[in-house]
C-alpha cells in the first residue's frame, strides 16, 4: 500500500483510507461539541479560544463559553458555542 | 448515568487551580495520564473535577507549574460516610435492617390454600401441617414434591395439587377429583325391579318385556320389566330395559322427642386469654391457668395485614365460655313442634322426587317420650335398573 503526501493510503481499489496514526481526527457535533483525537497538547486555553497541538500543526477553535469536558493524553472534547476552526502551522 | 454513579461512588472533588500556566499544568496532567474533566477557564486559572485519588496526584504537577490548588466542592459517597462517621447507629441500623430482611426471607410466613373444591381449606391445611409444611419452618427445608404426594395420599378427593414455594407465602393449589358416576351403559343388559312396595298406576316402558301391568301390587325387589325377551324363533334377545313405573306407595316415618331431660347450655360468663402468634407458634400473654369449670373454648387468630399481605404474626384470642347442665321440660305441644320440624327435614331428604298424595299422623306419649308417626301416601317411580349377571 502506497502512502501519499496528504497522509491517505491507497488500498488499490481507488478508495483512499485516512491514516489515523499520523493525522488528527476532528469530529464536530453541530457547533456545540467537537472531539479531537490525536491531540498532543494544549497551547492556549481560554473561554473564547482553545488552541490544540495536533502534531505537524495546531488547530484553533474560536467561540464563547468554551471549556474542555474531557481530556486525556490523546483525546479532548470541547464544549461551547464554536464559531470557527482554524489550522495554524 | 453509569459514569455519574461511579463518580459519585468514588467521590468527586471540584477544585480550582490558580497560577500563570494553566495550559502547561493541563499538558503535564495529560502526559501523566491523570484524568480531569469539566475544565473551565477562570480569570486566574482553571476549575475542574477529579476523583479523590486523582486529586492527590495533582500536587506534583501543580508544584511544577506554580499552580495553587484549592478544593471548592466535595461530592460523593465517601464524603457522606465521613460526615456521619461518628454516628454508629446508622451502620448498625442498616446492618440490622439487612439482617432482618434476610431472616424474614428464609422462613415460611404462611401457608395459603387456593381452593375451589368441596374439600374445606382447614382439611387441606391440616394435611399440609401433618406433612411438615407449616409457618415458621425454613424455606430451604420445604420439599414440595414430597409434600404434594403426602397430601394427595391423605385426601383422596384431590386430583391434582401444587405446592408453590416462590415466596415466603407458600401457596397450595388444589383441584378436585371428579369421580365418574356408576351408571349402566346403554348397551349393558339389565332388568327393571321395584324399589318399594306399591300398587302400579301407570307404566311407560321404552325397552324390555313388561311382566306386570297397571293395577298390580308389587313388593320391593320384584321384577317389573325383563331385559331378556323371547323371540318368534324360540331364541332370546337381551336388551337394556328402561322406562318408568309409577306406583302408589306407602312410606312411614317417625320422630321421638324426650319431654324431660338435661341439656348442656352456654352461660353468659366467659373469660378471654390472649396469646401472641409468631410463625404459627403461640406465646401466652397470661399467667392464669385455664378455667377449671366446664367450658366451650373458641379460638380466633387475628393476623396483622400489611398492604393486603398477611404477616406471620398476630394475636390469638381464646374465649372460654362457661357451660352448665340445665334441666328442661317440654309440653306435648312443644314436643309435637320439634318432632314435626325433624320429620319435615327427613321428608325433604327421602321423598324429594315423590308426589305426596295424602298423609296420616299418629301421636303417642309414653314415659316422657313423645312420638310422632307419619304415613305418607305417595305416587312415585319405583323402577330401578339392575344389571343381569350372566356369570
Amino acid at each position: 500500500m502506497a502512502k501519499k503526501r496528504d497522509g491517505t493510503v491507497n488500498t488499490g481499489d481507488g478508495v483512499p483510507v485516512p491514516n489515523l496514526k499520523t493525522n488528527a481526527h476532528i469530529e464536530f457535533l453541530g457547533n456545540r461539541e467537537v472531539a479531537v483525537e490525536g491531540c498532543k497538547g494544549i497551547i492556549e486555553y481560554d473561554q473564547r479560544v482553545i488552541k490544540l497541538n495536533i502534531g505537524k500543526y495546531s488547530v484553533k477553535f474560536c467561540g464563547t463559553d468554551m471549556y474542555m469536558k474531557n481530556m486525556t493524553d490523546e483525546y479532548a472534547v470541547i464544549i461551547g458555542n464554536i464559531f470557527s476552526m482554524e489550522f495554524c502551522s | 448515568m453509569l459514569t455519574s454513579f461511579i463518580q459519585y461512588f468514588l467521590g468527586v472533588v471540584v477544585f480550582s487551580a490558580k497560577g500563570p500556566f494553566p495550559e502547561r499544568f493541563m499538558n503535564i496532567l495529560c502526559r501523566n495520564g491523570i484524568k480531569i474533566w469539566n475544565v473551565r477557564r477562570t480569570e486566574q486559572g482553571i476549575t475542574a473535577s477529579a476523583t479523590i485519588r486523582t486529586y492527590k496526584s495533582l500536587r506534583p504537577a501543580a508544584k511544577k507549574t506554580s499552580m495553587r490548588l484549592k478544593v471548592k466542592k466535595r461530592i460523593g459517597f465517601p464524603f457522606v460516610v465521613r460526615r456521619y462517621r461518628h454516628r454508629w447507629g446508622i451502620p448498625i441500623g442498616a446492618v440490622l435492617y439487612v439482617l432482618t430482611v434476610y431472616l424474614c426471607t428464609i422462613f415460611v410466613w404462611s401457608v395459603d390454600v387456593i381452593n375451589d373444591t368441596s374439600v374445606e381449606d382447614g382439611v387441606i391445611l391440616k394435611a399440609a401441617y401433618s406433612s411438615g409444611l407449616k409457618p415458621g419452618m425454613l424455606r430451604s427445608s420445604v420439599r414440595p414434591t414430597d409434600t404434594e404426594i403426602d397430601i394427595m395420599g391423605k385426601i383422596p378427593q384431590l386430583s391434582w395439587i401444587s405446592v408453590n414455594t416462590g415466596s415466603t407465602r407458600i401457596k397450595v393449589v388444589v383441584n378436585e377429583r371428579i369421580v365418574a358416576p356408576e351408571f349402566l351403559g346403554v348397551n349393558d343388559i339389565c332388568n327393571l325391579k321395584a324399589l318399594k312396595d306399591g300398587q302400579i298406576v301407570t307404566m311407560d316402558i321404552r325397552e324390555g318385556k313388561s311382566l306386570v301391568k297397571p293395577g298390580d301390587a308389587v313388593a320391593a325387589g320384584d321384577l317389573l320389566v325383563s331385559g331378556v325377551i323371547d323371540n318368534m324363533e324360540g331364541g332370546v334377545r337381551t336388551v337394556h330395559a328402561y322406562g318408568k313405573v309409577i306406583a302408589n306407595t306407602v312410606t312411614k316415618a317417625s320422630s321421638t322427642v324426650n319431654l324431660k331431660g338435661t341439656l348442656r347450655k352456654q352461660t353468659d360468663y366467659s373469660e378471654k386469654r390472649l396469646s401472641f402468634v409468631l410463625f404459627g407458634k403461640a406465646i401466652k400473654l397470661y399467667l392464669k391457668k385455664e378455667p377449671a369449670y366446664d367450658n366451650d373454648c373458641a379460638s380466633k387468630i387475628q393476623y396483622v395485614n400489611l398492604f393486603g399481605t398477611r404477616l406471620p404474626l398476630g394475636i390469638e384470642t381464646k374465649e372460654f365460655i362457661k357451660t352448665e347442665n340445665v334441666s328442661f321440660e317440654y309440653t306435648e305441644e312443644e314436643g309435637y313442634e320439634i318432632a314435626k320440624s325433624r320429620l319435615e327435614a327427613k321428608e325433604k331428604r327421602d321423598l324429594g322426587g315423590a308426589e305426596i298424595v295424602d298423609t296420616e299422623e299418629k301421636t303417642t306419649c309414653e314415659n316422657g317420650v313423645f312420638t310422632l308417626e307419619r304415613t305418607y301416601f305417595c305416587r312415585e317411580n319405583i323402577a330401578f335398573e339392575e344389571a343381569i349377571d350372566f356369570s
